[in-house]
């Protein structure tokens, strides 16, 4: 059960990266259907990341269950996740002028595609998982 | 060889370029000037309209032209914005308050406007496409306009467009087209001192009255108290030849005041250079108007510039050419001066864009914000797309919006200022403020208007016809004594049958196949049935001509308190929002109840989409809520992972350290 729910909140949160992405691309500033889009996708994000950082936490804080690939792509993820979310969270409080605004843009686009970026990584850790079958085992060097 | 030609070119060339330069020094160079902060003391000689010393016992009139013209550049002055709303090739700009002709008896107000409109902007009528000379134009509006262009006889060429090439051509009937009433009326000149007199020195009401009475030439004398003028030219019959004895007799006389000229024979003109408030009022007032009347003066605060001590001139200035700077984003100056920290952006946020090298205002330190000392506004959390939205105008100035526009009253449209009795429904109906895009793809504020005239259907355009022509053709089967509106709209067939039949009058007048009404966005014309009897219907068409009339309010700029959404984004992102939501209703003589519209379909907003948005920004504060926790369990989780770690890295150190031991 805990597996499938790994799965599934890994799955969306993929799913939500690159609808953040795609989302985010063309002309700036968003505007219309496509910041609603983008809008949206983000506030599923939200609710999944952490989610999806609990779930995974356990398998990928065990160096000897998981490939280096997806751990690293895994804490990559949650730490751009957790820029790109809170430069959006702070351009929502009624605190940053108009400049200061500006660069939280700036920061939100460019630790977005920063989480792409581990989004990438992340899946290819994980698809070379899925591919060789088990997890690797390693031998404890505490034994 | 080469080298002499090449030589020869280059000095033509280079004469060629430094002529423009040297003409204008030259003009620069004909008017001394005092060039000094402190006011010059004017003292000085009149002259009269035939350009003779004025002295206490002379009878003509004083001319500004004549008087003021000697020392200042009066040619360049009469290019100027306000002088020029009489004269043709000027540039619009922004869109700007049109002179709405007005006559209740017919139910008429019509926006025109000589200054050149956007081809979408058909509902703004040219005067001379609807008959109208400029004689009956300064008659008009004179009162309102500070003279100069067609507002004077040498200037008034009469041009007349042609509606059906669009062209402008000299008139073929010049003696009929120009007015023989100038020969009687003289010059409505530039009047300098309606703007640069002192407060008190000048009354407008006197220049008002001489307007109103045709005398043209008279009203500057009139205006300054400078002398009695005795006789009205309004009172000559149309017709009468002006050399006549008996008409020359009927003329207005002159008697100045001994007392005003000194020993010397100089008259002292007490004026500023830099006009007051007080004599803009004159033309840009606004009073809003709810259903009892004119709402009371004290429950409305001025603009907070003007509070803060500022002058309408500070923002407005203008150069000897009178090119005054308007204010908004995007408006470029005859001088090539850069202006753009004179526009609200520009002095607040600073102007980063560039002008021309030479300009002393291009300077990277003369485009930065604080100009005048107006503090840089902070607009914390508010998203930079509103800037792209917006104009500043749209959250800061103008009326508070309410669930629907107001009905508005402003100087050019009611003669404010004069003194008159007004109990707030006189023509032509403005309402406001109405949120609508300009051409830059920004909401901005605005009042607005729909015409009201009589016209002639061809080929699916609707022309207006001159509305002293339809009051004539109009006036028996109409039987309107003062106000069509009062006296027919109260009772729709009454309506329906008299609008008929004056419709069928002015068919028959014309020779037109259909003449039509329009009122409140719609176009009535005659319909008759099978039995021939004839009724009145609303033509289904959407006609371009009968549109709304819309220009940005820029004043008054409220304080940055009572500005929209500074109570959060939901005092716009919300179903009752007045910004998108609040309505304004076509208003017009004709008694019919048109649907109001919401600002949302003038800016072209779909409704579902907005409600969409306005739903997302209801969970707004949950949402913020839902963020924190999420930031919160990922920033402890990520704290974990960085224990983790630390403490792998102190257990592999310590191993490290035993096996060193």
């Amino acid at each position: 059960m805990k597996r499938v729910i790994r799965i599934l909140l890994g799955w969306a949160l993929l799913v939500l990266v690159a609808a953040l992405l795609v989302t985010s691309l063309g002309p700036h500033p968003l505007h219309g259907n496509t910041l609603m889009a983008h809008m949206l996708a983000s506030g599923a994000f939200v609710a999944v990341l952490p989610l999806f950082a609990i779930a995974w936490l356990w398998p990928m804080s065990d160096p000897a269950k998981r490939v280096v690939l997806t751990r690293v792509g895994y804490w990559t993820l949650l730490l751009t996740g957790f820029l790109t979310t809170v430069t959006m969270f702070l351009s929502m409080l009624p605190m940053a002028g108009t400049e200061t605004l500006h660069e939280l843009i700036g920061l939100h686009g460019s630790a977005g595609y920063a989480m792409a970026a581990a989004a990438v990584i992340f899946s290819l850790g994980w698809l070379y998982a899925i591919k060789r079958g088990t997890p690797r085992r390693v031998p404890n060097d505490n034994a | 060889m080469i080298d002499s030609v090449a030589r020869i070119l280059i000095c033509i060339g280079a004469v060629g370029i430094m002529l423009p330069h040297d003409a204008s020094a030259a003009e620069a160079g004909r008017y001394a000037s005092s060039d000094s902060d402190s006011g010059y003391d004017h003292w000085i000689d009149l002259y009269d309209t035939s350009n003779r010393k004025i002295t206490k016992d002379s009878t003509l009139p004083y001319s500004p032209q004549n008087t003021c013209g000697r020392c200042h550049d009066d040619e360049s002055i009469s290019h100027g914005w306000h002088f020029n709303a009489f004269a043709l090739e000027s540039q619009q700009g922004r869109p700007s308050e049109p002179w709405i002709w007005t006559d209740s008896r017919t139910g008429t107000q019509l926006p025109m406007s000589y200054r050149e409109q956007p081809e979408s902007r058909k509902s703004m009528f040219d005067p001379r496409e609807v008959g109208l000379t400029p004689w009956q134009m300064t008659m008009k509006f004179g009162a309102r306009f500070p003279g100069g262009g067609f507002g004077t006889a040498d200037q008034s060429t009469e041009k007349k467009k042609t509606a059906a090439d669009n062209e402008t051509t000299e008139s073929d009937a010049t003696a009929d087209a120009l007015s023989p009433r100038w020969a009687l009326t003289g010059s409505l000149e530039i009047d300098c001192m309606a703007c640069h007199a002192t407060s008190s020195q000048y009354d407008f009401e006197s220049r008002r009255h001489q307007i109103e009475d045709e005398n043209f030439a008279w009203a500057p004398t009139a205006a300054l108290h400078l002398a009695t003028v005795d006789g009205r030219v309004s009172r000559i019959r149309e017709g009468s030849d002006p050399e006549d004895e008996k008409t020359q007799a009927a003329v207005p006389q002159v008697s100045y005041d001994a007392s005003r000229f000194s020993p010397d024979g100089k008259v002292f003109f007490d004026l500023v250079r830099e006009p007051e408030n007080n004599a803009c009022y004159q033309c840009h007032s606004t009073v809003q108007v709810n259903e009892e009347g004119i709402e009371p003066r004290w429950i409305h605060d001025d603009d907070v510039h003007l509070r803060a001590g500022m002058q309408c001139v500070d923002c407005h200035r203008n150069g000897i050419d009178h090119d005054i700077v308007r204010g908004f984003s995007g408006q470029t100056h005859a001088d090539d001066f850069s202006i753009g920290t004179l526009s609200c952006r520009g002095c607040h946020l600073g102007d980063e864009s560039s002008a021309a090298d030479d300009d002393p205002m291009s300077h990277e330190l003369t485009r930065r914000a604080g100009r005048l000392g107006s503090p840089k506004p902070v607009h914390a959390g508010l998203p930079p797309v509103h800037f792209e939205r917006l104009a500043c105008t749209a959250c800061h100035s103008g009326p508070v919006p309410r669930e629907e526009a107001t009905r508005l009253m402003t100087s050019l449209a009611h003669a404010l200022g004069a003194k008159e009795r007004r109990a707030g429904d006189e023509p032509p109906q403005i309402l406001g403020p109405v949120y609508a895009k300009l051409d830059d793809g920004k909401i901005y504020p605005h009042k607005v208007t729909w015409p009201a005239f009589w016209g002639i259907r061809e080929e699916g355009a609707i022309t207006p016809l001159n509305p002293d022509d339809v009051y004539t053709w109009t006036r028996r089967p109409l039987r309107v004594r003062k106000n069509l509106k009062e006296e027919l709209a109260s009772d729709p067939e009454k309506f329906n049958e008299k609008v008929a039949e004056a419709l069928a009058a002015i068919e028959e007048e014309t020779g037109a196949d259909q003449a039509v009404y329009v009122s409140s966005g719609k176009v009535y014309a005659r319909d008759t049935d099978e039995s021939g009897n004839e009724s009145l219907e609303v033509l289904e068409d959407d006609f371009d001509e009968a549109k709304m009339v819309a220009w940005p309010i820029a004043h008054n700029v409220r304080p940055a308190g009572w500005s929209l959404g500074v109570d959060g984004c939901v005092e716009c992102h919300s179903s009752d929002a007045p910004i998108f939501a609040s309505t304004v209703t076509p208003l017009g003589p004709a008694p019919l109840q048109a649907e109001p519209v919401t600002m949302a379909s003038l800016q072209g907003l779909d409704a579902f989409e907005r409600a969409r948005w306005n739903e997302l920004f209801a969970g707004r504060s949950s949402f913020k809520v839902l963020v924190a926790v999420s930031l919160a369990v990922v920033l402890a989780i990520l704290l974990i992972g960085l224990a983790s770690v630390a403490t792998k890295l102190t257990r592999h150190h310590g191993i490290e350290a035993e096996k060193g031991s």
